[in-house]
């Protein structure tokens, strides 16, 4: 009699566990961080114009610092999601000194300039991807997205969404820290 | 006179409302229109070609809208990304490398069947596990109420 109880008992656990687990698989993508097959790897390799001034050419080594980290940026002049968060970004790049790179993602080189210049511009240096050649190798799967960088230009993170308060100390926050 | 006066509002409306809708789109982005037009009348060099490039793009996930194919999908990664299928393919890339070009850059997710490695052995052994278990201990409690 209790031997029959335990063989209804661990069929039903591991049952459970499994569900369990497919469960918690599927609500980990629904808070938005699908991750990045980049992490843990360097941007690939680029040498593309700047956004900000035609004639000048931007590669990896702006993704490189000697502050502590980077962020990267990829944003759109026609992507209303990344007009929201755009203040957001402005806070951390002049109240907390935060280093964020770019990335115009398909876009138009006057209309994305004249966004820079209405609502100020939070990137030390923007790459100009107008045909999104560029963000077809990094992965990017729709704008806004945010990828934290170390100092070699490494990725450790992506977000995909519009940044914010609550997404900076639940994501990025934890892993600057380590950083530091 | 008042009909006929809402009756050429109605007509400018609608001869107003495509026309302003066209220029938005033109004016908002010239690179996506001109890949959007790559893609929607892209010719291969051969039949076969052709039907091997939608079946590739068949059988790989959308990454922004996840319940989608490439060929089903009209977001624009999917766009680029089913032009990039078809440039490959017309370019002789064989199936294998089209998609790990794609897996390497969104990663697994893009492929409706999962690869059978370590990482999954759980996901495609456990129903075929979990079966077994219950039929064994169905054939096990079937035998016992024989003999009782």
């Amino acid at each position: 009699m209790k031997e029959h109880k335990l063989m209804l008992i661990i069929p039903s656990l591991i049952g459970l566990l499994f569900v369990a687990s497919m469960m918690f698989a599927l609500t980990a993508q629904e808070r938005q961080v699908t991750p990045s097959v980049l992490v843990g790897k360097a941007m690939p390799e680029f040498k593309v114009r700047s956004l900000e001034s035609k004639a000048d050419w931007l590669d990896n080594t702006i993704l490189k610092t000697d502050k502590s980290f980077t962020l990267l940026n990829v944003w759109a002049s026609w992507c209303a999601v990344c007009q929201s968060e755009h203040d957001f970004l402005m806070n951390l790049a002049s109240k907390d000194n935060i280093r964020i790179v770019g990335l115009n993602y398909r876009d138009d080189r006057d209309a994305a300039n004249h966004v820079l210049t209405m609502l100020g511009s939070p990137y030390v240096a923007t790459i100009f991807d107008p045909q999104g050649h560029l963000a077809l190798d990094i992965g990017v799967i729709s704008t806004p997205e945010t990828y934290l960088l170390d100092k070699q230009g490494i990725v450790l993170f992506r977000y995909s969404g519009a940044l914010d308060e609550a997404a900076w100390q639940d994501y990025f926050k934890p892993l600057i820290v380590d950083l530091n | 006179m008042k009909l006929s006066s809402v009756y050429v509002f109605i007509v400018a409306l609608f001869v107003v409302y495509p026309l302003s809708a066209q220029n938005q789109r033109e004016s908002s982005s010239l690179s996506d229109t001109e890949s959007t037009q790559s893609v929607e009348i892209f010719s291969f060099d051969s039949i076969e070609q052709q039907n091997r490039a939608i079946h590739l793009a068949r059988q790989l996930r959308c990454p922004q809208c996840q319940n989608q194919n490439l060929m089903e999908s009209n977001s624009p990664i999917a766009k680029d990304l089913r032009l990039k299928v078809y440039l490959m393919v017309s370019e002789g890339k064989t199936d294998p490398q089209v998609i790990d070009f794609m897996t390497s850059r969104f990663g697994d997710m893009v492929l409706y069947k999962p690869k059978f490695e370590p990482r999954t052995y759980v996901l495609w052994l456990g129903p075929v596990f979990l079966m077994l278990l219950f039929g064994w201990l169905g054939y096990r409690k079937v035998t016992a109420s024989i003999v009782d």
